[in-house]
């Protein structure tokens, strides 16, 4: 402990750490640029020099690189000391021998490193007369374009896309001034978190390729604190948008959740803001129309209905807008529900219910630093930075436990790894929670993978028990929240919910709320249904029983942003802000409750979805509170968060635990020997799959089947199957995978969403010559 | 007063008033500056500040590379642009604006265009009825001529390719490394 | 002086185990068994058995210096990656003996007490790595080596691990790197590889002539050693002398004899008319030494206070026909090809001085190049992250100190004062 005197200002330093980070933390710039804060130090750039003064007088001082040299109290440090201004204009006279005049066509200019240390540290004029050496590009996919001349060779990308992000398809190749980071072959970069390279390179060496399609300058664009809406992590973000399009997403840091890093779904799912199928005008029985016609015409059809009203929320719509949404029906008398799939709405409450009994799961922060966890499902898939946070546990020794029924990319880092298909799930987390019951002192010899598990678990100094919920049951969740309270306080329990705001969404919908839903609609008892940012009618599991019910409306109102299946069957469509368009609430994984701000306004009236139903109440004669009122009521203390501020763990009542027995499940045919699967990736999302730069890296649509299952029954390895489902059927070629249970087949969303079968329900196969 | 300073203070006057006449009437039959425009008009140097034009380079293609350094240094933000990249990968503005009502002819975007491509000419003849006719698009900026700067084409000199100049092939380049040898 | 190093070896047919057994050879596992490994660190640290392969460091200094209590696995690599410009001596007792090499890796593994022995060989010498791994096989055959040797409750393994190549692969810490499969990229020095060396165990790197002196030393003892020796210096040195000489070779000589001795007397003289312009005494990356220096005794300390380093003792001999900024060109072009690519003011610095040293060379040199050579070259020595740079540049600075006027008179008239005709040669 102690402080260093930095041209003499006294700075304190934690123990540990060096000059450099000692000077960032109290917000002094040395310059540097292999210096990363989620990298640690290197020493290769040379250019945070500064003059050390030793304690001894009889020493001289040195030029020492401040990155390495380890921060002692009394020490004295110059940054402005001529011998090491003369080291960093020398450093930064060499790194431009050989760096391209390409600043004026380079989308890194204004936001480049390389050109702030030059106007700072070097030198103002040219003395090498000598010609430039060059590289050829890489393809490196949609997302990411590869200009190599640009590069110092400051090692950050493949550092952060090895050591940190653990891919293993972008390095160093070559040496000397020679030294070229790239893949071994062109294509794609294979690691969700390759987008991150944009911001990591300090020059335009890789840029965002996205952005690039319709570039402006980081000086012309309008910025606000946004969320991700992608998924229930709420990683912080900072959009850019200029001339009333939104241009692209950067990283905004958070210090619990993403520091300095976002997943590509993240990055690059904006694209559904711009997507040219967006609904951009009220719609009424197909033509379009104004924003006061199109509110006419649903007030009268809803004052004209003696049924019920129903309010279908979502998990990706933000709280005021579904706070708002139930607050008209409950005016109405009507029902409202944030879940169109009863068994996704019994899963999430289950899951928050058991957060708020157990505890609060652990950041993004706290999750690097267990030593053992427990992973159920496609963690990459549902939350991909959590992945992220738990390889950076793995990398620090932790070992990952996987039950899993299809294929994800964070089981290569397994220490053990269980493929388990759906229908048996369940049973295997209760084997899992009588062996850790019954384990107590006792050694267990067997050594099964499961004994493995339970023993890395009881032993783990802090452990995570963790799953994806669209992919689990309630008793599912309720077992693992068993586990977790039999594994004592030391073990957290998070989950990775469906949707940004799905914690919100469960704290707004009763229990059963969403089959009561369902089962009014079939039964024509409600009439006319208001669906805010859901698309029932494209559901995987339910959205047969939804596509013949909604048949029975009268009157089908979608608000949305992106044109759904529900949209397209909408009798009055009104198209809403998308999420950099406007303000609001998303309520994380955690429970954290944190505000987004509008970034920009389009030129067409996009109002937010708790606008439109504020406006709706009025025209039906009704008036509402404003938001923050309503979610006052619902929520004592709460204050809707400001947006570029940490957010807070909200206080809510506790949800019960629904009941465990499951009525709404498919009755499985006993006939069938098959289960499906999802097969999901880290760009399967509801907004993200508008973008198309992201979907164009889509894995192809297969049938996976796990080897020993396929070969039993006859079926070959890239053979043509047929699959079955309650709505309809698809012909698929197959292919085996390891990481896939026995006797499931894991197919992507879309198909079984044709089929009309969800994951765990069972399908139908047959060979087709 | 006496009446001999009166005598001599109207001396004064009458000689004060004389000279000034006289200068006045020798001025009469001077030759003028004023040139009778537009009859005559006069030559400006070419570095005049008056009307903005787009050039093109030695190779007849637009020098503008949509770097948004003349809107980021126009004092009046009169200038707006979008970039965009053709299929080979050169950049160029895909919209151009300069909104000359705005404009105070100041001469900063000339002086901040790394290619050359925006220039001032001696053309002030700019006068319209409507507002809305001085803000000018690309296809009335953009010349086909080099304009005052002859001789320099940007892209000989980046490190980026584009049709007809593969990486390597800018002045002062050598040609690009084979990445995947690691002999000497 | 009788051959000590040399005695037994033959590049053609090395000697097997058996014919290397009957010559004396492995007598020295006898002698190193008897005694505690902390008195064998004693004996070499007595001889003043200084590193052969560069940087000549106490060799008993540094193994005591790592610490008898190092925690286990512990490991020994012999530095056979010969990359240095001018040196071949490692290669011809590859080539001419690999039981000696093996023979000393055991008994100075024994006093390290590490259990496992790594020989880096350089890539090109694959000839030599395969006789090695026979010659490895042998001695496991006979137990030389495995659990146990010799039953001594020591046990030892030695792999020999080829080089994928260049220069860099002799750092101590890029080889380390290189044999855990990474980039030969050098470590930062702290924590030091003694202590966090290959897969962050202890680590101790020689080169394979400063371990081959060692069972010599266990069996005659130090004060032999230190006496076969002549002007201050220890042991017995293998001489490499290349260059302008009549018969360039490898020399073995009692360490401290003059260059004057090699160069006019084992190595035939220069060549008819012709006389020193200078000469670097330890490899390419010495600094020059000129005809004043030559009664210097061969050896580390006098070498060093006459403004050089003795490095591997391999010497370069330049002749009055010899241009001094041609044969500093080809150097440096050589180091800047060799760079790793990990810090700045190598990578990129490097080149920028053989640039500049190329357009004085080729007669289109301006007058402030000289000033700029040595303004460039001060941060790169300095500034680096390992001692490759600084060992780069040491020819370049000394050749601008000693070869001023060649240097004035190529930027003043725009040509080579000695090859007129062949400005382009060397």
């Amino acid at each position: 402990m102690g402080k260093i005197m930095l041209d003499g200002h006294a700075i304190p330093f934690k123990l540990g750490d060096n000059i450099l980070q000692t000077a960032l933390e109290a917000n002094l710039e040395i310059p540097h640029f292999c210096y990363h804060a989620a990298l640690g130090s290197l020493g290769a750039c040379r250019l945070c020099a500064v003059e050390i003064t030793p304690k001894d007088s009889g020493k001289a001082p040195r030029v020492a690189m401040a990155c390495l040299e380890p921060s002692e109290d009394g020490l004295k440090v110059s940054v402005s000391a001529i011998a090491a201004q003369q080291v960093r204009q020398h450093v930064i006279e060499f790194l431009m021998i050989n760096h391209p005049h390409d600043c004026p066509i380079c989308d890194e200019g204004g936001e480049c490193h390389l050109q702030d240390m030059t106007v700072v540290c070097g030198p103002p004029y040219r003395r090498y007369r000598g010609r430039k050496r060059t590289f050829p590009n890489q393809d490196l996919g949609p997302l990411i374009h590869h200009e190599m001349n640009r590069c110092i060779t400051c090692y950050r990308c493949t550092r952060f896309y090895q050591d940190y992000a653990l891919g293993n398809d972008l390095g160093a190749m070559r040496l000397r001034n020679e030294v070229y980071f790239g893949r071994f072959q062109d294509g794609p970069l294979e690691n969700p978190f390759a987008g991150n390279l944009v911001e990591v390179c300090p020059t335009g060496v890789f840029t965002d390729a996205i952005f690039r399609q319709h570039f402006a300058r980081v000086w012309d664009l309008k910025t606000a604190p946004s969320i991700c809406p992608h998924c229930s992590v709420g990683c912080n973000t900072l959009p850019g948008a200029r001339d009333g399009t939104l241009r692209r997403v950067r990283n905004r840091a958070h210090p619990e959740l993403n520091r300095w890093f976002i997943c590509d779904r993240g990055r690059y799912g904006h694209q559904y803001s711009e997507h040219s199928a967006r609904p951009l005008a009220p719609r009424v029985s197909g033509t379009d129309t104004s924003y006061h016609d199109a509110l006419n015409a649903a007030a009268s059809q809803i004052k004209s209905t003696q049924d019920c009203i129903g309010g279908l929320g979502s998990t990706r719509e933000d709280l005021e807008g579904n706070a708002m949404l139930q607050a008209l029906l409950n005016n109405l008398g009507g029902i409202f529900t944030a879940f169109s799939d009863p068994k996704l709405e019994t899963a999430t409450i289950a899951a928050v219910s058991s957060l708020q009994n157990i505890g609060n799961a652990p950041s993004l922060a706290e999750i690097e630093q267990i030593d053992a966890a427990l992973i159920i499902g496609d963690l990459t898939a549902h939350a991909p930075m959590i992945d992220l946070a738990l390889r950076q546990a793995y990398r620090k020794g932790a070992k990952l436990a996987f039950l899993y029924s299809s294929p994800t990319p964070l089981a290569q880092f397994a220490t053990t790894a269980i493929t388990v298909s759906p229908q048996e799930m369940c049973t295997e987390l209760s084997r899992l929670y009588q062996l850790i019951n019954a384990q107590s002192a006792a050694e267990d010899i067997t050594d099964t993978p499961m004994t493995d598990i339970a023993a890395s678990l009881m032993g783990a100094r802090k452990s995570l028990l963790i799953g994806a919920i669209e992919t689990m049951t309630s008793q599912e969740v309720s077992t693992l929240s068993k586990l977790a309270t039999a594994l004592g306080s030391d073990t957290k329990l998070a989950y990775a919910f469906s949707g940004a705001n799905a914690y919100g969404a469960a704290l707004l919908s009763p229990t059963g709320s969403a089959v009561a839903m369902l089962e009014a609609v079939e039964a024509g008892q409600i009439r006319i249904l208001i669906v805010a940012g859901n698309d029932p009618l494209g559901d995987s599991r339910f959205g047969t029983r939804w596509r013949a019910a909604c048949r029975n409306l009268s009157a089908l109102i979608v608000l949305d942003c992106i044109l759904t299946a529900t949209a397209k069957a909408a009798d009055i469509l009104f198209p809403v802000a998308a999420w950099t368009e406007r303000g609001g609430t998303f309520i994380n994984y955690e429970g954290r409750a944190q505000g987004f701000a509008t970034v920009f306004h389009r030129p067409e009236y996009l109002p937010n979805v708790a606008r439109v139903i504020t406006d709706l109440a009025q025209y039906l004669g009704h008036s509402l509170q404003a938001a923050p009122s309503v979610l006052g009521d619902i929520f004592s203390d709460f204050q809707i968060p400001k947006p570029g501020t940490t957010g807070s763990l909200i206080t809510a009542p506790s949800l019960p635990m629904p009941a465990t027995a499951s009525a709404h499940s498919i009755q499985e045919s006993c006939n069938s020997t098959w289960q499906a699967a999802l097969a999901s990736w880290y760009g399967d999302e509801a907004l993200a799959s508008f973008a198309p730069g992201l979907m164009a890296l889509t894995p192809k649509t297969v049938a996976m089947i796990e080897p020993t299952s396929a070969i039993d029954a006859g079926i070959k390895n890239g053979s043509k199957i047929k699959l079955r489902g309650s709505s309809g059927s698809m012909v698929l070629s197959v292919r085996f995978n390891q990481d896939v249970a026995t006797g499931t087949i894991a197919i992507a969303r879309n198909v079984l969403v044709q089929l009309g079968v969800g994951h765990g329900d069972s399908l139908e196969l047959e060979q087709v010559l | 007063m006496n009446k001999k300073q009166t005598n001599n203070y109207t001396l004064a006057l009458i000689k004060g008033l004389g000279r000034s006449l006289w200068a006045v009437l020798r001025h009469a039959f001077v030759k003028r500056e004023t040139v009778s425009y537009p009859d005559i008009k006069r030559t400006l140097p070419s570095r005049w500040r008056g009307r903005i034009v787009l050039t093109r380079d030695p190779d007849g293609e637009e020098r503008c590379v949509a770097c948004y350094l003349c809107s980021a240094v126009c004092p009046v933000d009169c200038i707006h642009l979008q970039a965009r990249q053709n299929g080979d990968g050169r950049r160029y503005p895909e919209t151009f604006s300069i909104d000359f009502s705005r404009c105070i002819f100041c001469g900063f975007c000339e002086e901040a265009c790394p290619t050359l491509a925006i220039q001032l000419t001696p053309d002030f003849e700019m006068c319209e009825r409507h507002h809305e006719s001085l803000v000018y698009e690309k296809n009335q900026l953009l010349i086909d001529g080099q304009g005052k700067h002859p001789g320099y084409n940007f892209y000989r000199h980046a490190g980026v390719a584009i049709p007809g100049k593969a990486i390597g092939e800018a002045e002062g380049d050598t040609p690009p490394v084979d990445r995947d040898n690691n002999l000497p | 002086m009788e051959a000590l190093l040399t005695r037994h070896l033959d590049p053609v047919a090395p000697l097997n185990l058996v014919a290397y057994q009957a010559t004396g050879g492995y007598r020295s596992l006898t002698s190193a068994f008897d005694l505690k490994p902390e008195k064998i660190i004693g004996i070499v640290e007595a001889a003043n058995l200084r590193g052969r392969g560069g940087a000549g460091f106490p060799c008993g200094l540094k193994w005591r210096l790592r610490g008898a209590d190092a925690p286990s696995p512990r490991y020994l690599i012999c530095n056979l990656d010969e990359s240095e410009p001018g040196t071949f001596k490692d290669r011809y007792l590859l080539y001419g003996g690999p039981h000696q090499i093996i023979e000393s890796i055991i008994v100075s593994a024994f006093a390290l007490q590490a259990e496992r022995a790594f020989i880096f060989v350089r890539g090109e010498y694959a000839k030599g790595g395969n006789a090695l791994n026979q010659a490895i096989q042998e001695a496991e055959t006979a137990g030389l080596l495995g659990t146990n040797i010799r039953g001594s409750g020591f046990n030892l393994q030695i792999e020999a691990h080829l080089s994928g190549g260049r220069y860099i692969c002799g750092e101590e810490t890029a080889q380390i790197n290189a044999i855990e499969g990474k980039r030969p990229n050098p470590r930062h020095k702290i924590p030091r590889p003694s202590t966090h060396g290959l897969w962050g165990q202890p680590t101790t790197t020689n080169n394979v002539e400063t371990l081959i002196n060692v069972p010599h030393i266990l069996l005659n003892g130090a004060d032999w050693f230190r006496e076969l020796g002549v002007n201050g210096g220890c042991g017995s040195k293998l001489f490499c002398v290349s260059g302008k000489v009549k018969h360039s070779g490898l020399f073995e000589l009692p360490c401290g004899t003059p260059a004057r001795e090699l160069i006019f007397e084992h190595a035939g003289g220069l060549d008819e008319n012709r006389a020193l312009l200078g000469f670097l005494p330890g490899g390419a990356s010495t600094a020059f030494l000129l005809p004043k220096h030559l009664d210097v005794p061969m050896d580390f300390d006098p070498i060093a206070k006459a403004g050089s380093r003795l490095g591997t003792g391999s010497i370069i001999v330049l002749d009055d026909a010899t241009c001094p900024v041609e044969v500093t060109l080809n150097l440096m072009r050589f180091f800047a090809r060799e760079s790793c690519g990990f810090c700045t003011p190598c990578r990129d610095g490097l080149p920028y001085l053989t640039q500049i040293l190329t357009t004085i060379s080729s007669g289109s040199g301006r007058a402030d190049d000289l000033a700029l050579l040595d303004e460039l070259c001060a941060t790169i020595a300095s500034q680096s992250f390992c001692a490759f740079a600084p060992g780069a540049v040491m020819p370049l600075v000394s050749s601008l100190k000693c070869f001023h006027d060649h240097y004035e008179h190529h930027v003043t008239t725009g040509r080579c004062p000695f090859n007129e005709a062949n400005k382009n040669g060397a």
